[in-house]
């Protein structure tokens, strides 16, 4: 799921950054890396507020599009479903 | 000893460069504050301390993005500094720390200063200070820049440091990266921060790789053997890199954060930014707190409270009284009385203080002849005595008193009476700015900006270039496009400076008393054509240009804070000092020469004004601004001094004509010139240190040169639109259909360049490349 549309107040886990070296190289240093927890806290047309660890990003719609996220509490279901076979 | 300041932006660098060095460079709530190297000293004469900082820019990492954080990444680098004093906010201190593990790798003593760390316990979190000096291996204070505590034990601890050294050190040497990172380092025997440049190269920084670059080859075999990065990060050097460093702080340094209370789900910024960042309100709430600003220091109808105060309530104020209230009123044949029933806002109330003191010091001695019966004159009789300057020198030298009272004093005194408005207006800016709203705004306003092929970025920018334009340019170097970099520069000057207002004031008031126009919407106005000036220049750059897309919007929101009492007001008595220090240097010593050019001809005889220098020259150039409805010399005259400073406009008015509003008398200008003129100056070439200020941005001399004839060029075509539209309503049709036309010849140079690029693209050649860059320019 990307960014853009997850579910607004729940924290989710980025899977994937899908945009040019330089956006990727910013997103890392400001604090959005792969496996990182966000969570989205407003959307205006696309445009977004995410919270990362303790600061709030504001990003627009390409940004918020080229970020692909999971929900935790499923990829934590999927875990425990592989630990168990 | 030579300390640098570094940190992540918005973590109160400044703030404690400010308060260590007593300097007072500008603090604002916001990521991108300080774009320049600003040194001071911090002086302790009884621990004998006596150390030099510097204050750079805020950085995310030592792998940059913009051009400030270039400055800062070359500083630390130099070996100028013998102690890098990194400034952690304690209440963000995962990311903070992330700049930290970068600054270990430099082998420089290093001391951190956790900042904000009492915000933080008001949270209900602490920080484990030892702990992390500990894992860190370098010393950790506690302090905070703002209420000015621990900064002495700061200072001793960094005392304490001198003279040493310290080994440079990773934490991510040890994982999966080790083996790369130890076989660059083999490579580079010479180099002076071996730890640092190979992390840097495995990661494949730009700047370190263009340093290297004839080892190229044998690094990117390094990296290539390395088979677990290629396996889980795709082969990303710069994603491992980055995810060591965060997997790092997360397992050693985040447990240091303890907890001593619940955490609510969300906080006061979160809640606070629900209703001002709204995505239908947003806009709509901004517009509205400018409105109220404007009014609260432009309206002479504060409150609009006319509406419930009954009609003449004030028309028997006394002079105290009346400067506070409206006791102009009209009364009809039946004795009904209009007027006189509003109270002026603060601005006009202050605006008002400072025109009675002026008057104290210069109002003109007014003299009437005495005429016998055949109009011989036998007689004077003083009507008024003036003020304290004009009587002392009642028998002194006509020239005296002219080059005193006509020339400085009453040019000085033009441009000092707008000085309480204009601090005012900066006043409520300073606060807006300090409380971390206008961060917000530049969120909400990314939208639209992008529709004109500019970002969100642009707004903090502009924004402060209703104070001065020379910052404005300046912070414009936080833009990381080229191209959205140099169209922001290019509209600069046409966000209204503080020193440019007077001319509106003045305008303004003159036309409040002409034709009873409301004097803040005449401001406002004058705001507002800038702005859509400024929207449709930058529509017309982004066709030329043929630029495709946007650079993305990514900003940091700071925590909304209440404004600090103590910066908003050095803030303020920074633009006081800079105003009056201004008006005491080059505006008194330009309208001395402006007074002597008026005063004498070109055979240094004293003359009429008329047949003066100034009239001579000023004539000659008549005919150019007549088709803009002020083809008056003064009005030209007056728009050339203010090259020198924006100031001068209305002081030089003064001098030439003895106020704005004998100029409009006496040139016979109508409104729709009045207005063509403010729009003019608004929009013409700014003042030298603007241009300076562009030409160093803009870094060459060509660029600059098309820049000045873009500022004169669209100055004159909105002046001659406006008075010809103002006086001709008819052409406005003519207008709208040459702007139509204008934009269809630019969409179409735009889908000619679409084309080419689209050709470069699939040809992939060089020479073609080079050829579109070089046609950009000519069309730019």
């Amino acid at each position: 799921m990307l960014l853009l549309n997850s579910p607004v107040s729940q924290q989710v886990r980025v899977t994937k950054i899908n945009t040019d070296d330089k956006t990727k190289n910013r997103l890392q240093n400001i604090g959005v890396i792969v496996g990182g927890k966000l969570v989205l806290l407003q959307s205006n047309f696309g445009d977004i507020i995410v919270k990362v660890r303790d600061c709030r990003l504001a990003m627009n719609k390409d940004v918020a599009k080229s970020i692909e996220v999971e929900s935790i509490e499923e990829s934590d279901k999927d875990r425990e479903k592989q630990n168990i076979q | 000893m030579k300390i640098a300041l570094a940190g992540n932006p918005n973590c109160g660098k400044t703030t404690l460069f400010n308060a260590l060095t007593g300097a007072t460079a500008h603090v604002g709530n916001w990521a991108g504050v300080t774009v320049e190297k600003l040194e001071g000293t911090y002086k302790d004469k009884k621990s004998d301390i006596n150390f030099n900082i510097v204050d750079l820019p805020g950085i995310y990492s030592l792998s940059p993005y913009t051009p400030e954080e270039i400055i800062s990444r070359n500083y630390l680098l130099s070996g100028d500094a013998d102690l890098i004093l990194n400034v952690v906010d304690a209440t963000n201190l995962e990311r903070n720390l992330y700049l930290t593990t970068q600054l270990l790798e430099i082998g420089m003593p290093i001391v951190i200063a956790l900042n904000m760390a009492d915000s933080l316990k008001a949270d209900g979190k602490s920080v484990d200070i030892e702990m992390l000096s500990q894992k860190l291996g370098v010393p950790v204070v506690s302090i905070s820049a703002l209420k000015q505590k621990g900064l002495k034990e700061l200072m001793q601890v960094v005392k304490a440091q001198e003279g040493t050294k310290r080994e440079a050190i990773s934490f991510i040497s040890r994982g999966i990266l080790k083996d790369s990172i130890d076989k660059v380092m083999l490579l580079l025997e010479d180099s002076k921060d071996k730890l640092f440049d190979a992390i840097k190269l495995v990661e494949g920084d730009k700047l370190t790789s263009e340093k290297y670059k004839d080892i190229k080859d044998n690094i990117a075999a390094i990296k290539s053997e390395n088979k677990i990065v290629a396996e889980n990060y795709n082969n990303d050097f710069e994603a491992c890199v980055a995810d060591c460093r965060y997997d790092y702080i997360n397992k050693n340094l985040s447990n240091l954060i303890v907890f001593s209370s619940p955490q609510p789900e969300l906080s006061k910024s979160d809640k606070i930014d629900k209703v001002l960042t709204h995505k239908f309100w947003g806009i709509p709430i901004f517009l509205l707190i400018i409105l109220a600003v404007f009014h609260i220091t432009f309206s002479e109808n504060f409150l609009y409270l006319s509406l419930i105060i009954p009609d003449g309530a004030f028309k028997d104020a006394n002079t105290a009284a009346s400067l506070f209230v409206d006791t102009e009123y009209e009364e009809d044949e039946e004795g009904n009385i209009t007027g006189a029933n509003a109270i002026k806002s603060p601005g006009v109330f202050l605006q008002g203080l400072v025109e009675r003191f002026a008057d104290l010091i210069n109002a003109p001695r007014e003299i009437e002849d005495v005429l016998d019966e055949n109009g011989n004159v036998i007689g004077q009789n003083v009507i008024s005595e003036g003020g304290l300057i004009p009587r002392l020198l009642k028998n002194a030298p006509e020239w005296t008193r002219g080059i005193l009272c006509d020339g400085i004093l009453s040019g000085v005194f033009g441009v000092i009476s707008f000085l309480p408005q204009i601090l005012v207006l900066f006043l409520f800016l300073t606060i807006l700015e300090d409380t971390g709203y206008m961060a917000r705004v530049a969120f909400i306003m990314d939208r639209a900006f992008r529709k004109i092929g500019l970002s969100g970025k642009s707004f903090m920018p502009l924004l402060m270039c209703f104070g001065c334009a020379v910052p404005g340019i300046m912070a414009s170097r936080t833009i990381e496009n080229e191209k959205e970099r140099r169209s922001t520069i290019l509209l600069a000057p046409f966000f209204s400076c503080g020193a440019k207002s007077p001319i509106w004031f003045a305008f303004a008031a003159v036309l409040a008393n002409t034709i009873g126009w409301n004097p803040e919407f005449t401001v406002f106005g004058v705001y507002l054509v800038g702005i859509v000036v400024a929207v449709i220049a930058a529509l017309i750059i982004k066709k030329l240009s043929g630029q495709k897309g946007v650079t993305p919007f990514i900003m940091e929101l700071p925590t909304y804070h209440a404004p600090q009492f103590k910066s908003v007001m050095v803030h303020i008595w920074q633009k006081l000092k800079h105003f009056l220090f201004r008006a005491g240097t080059v505006i008194a010593a330009s309208t001395i020469v402006i007074w002597f050019l008026l005063n004498f001809s070109f055979s240094f005889k004293m003359v009429s004004e008329d047949q003066s220098i100034l009239a001579t020259v000023g004539g000659w150039f008549e005919w150019l601004f007549v088709p803009l409805g002020f083809g008056n010399w003064k009005f030209i005259v007056a728009s050339v001094t203010g090259l020198i400073a924006k100031e001068e406009v209305i002081s030089s008015i003064e001098v030439l004509a003895g106020s704005v509003e004998a100029l409009v008398i006496e040139s016979g200008v109508t409104t729709a010139g009045i207005f063509a003129y403010m729009a003019f100056n608004l929009l013409t070439i700014p003042c030298m240190a603007t241009v300076g200020a562009a030409a160093a941005e803009l870094g060459s001399a060509k660029k600059t040169l098309l820049a000045i004839l873009f500022w004169l060029g669209t100055s004159y075509i909105v002046a001659l639109i406006i008075n010809l539209v103002g006086t001709y309503w008819w052409t406005i049709f003519i207008f709208a259909f040459l702007i139509a036309v204008l934009i269809t010849i630019a969409h179409f140079v735009e889908k000619h360049k679409h084309k080419k690029v689209c050709l470069i693209e699939q040809n992939e050649s060089k020479d073609a490349s080079s050829d579109d860059i070089k046609t950009e320019e000519k069309d730019a």
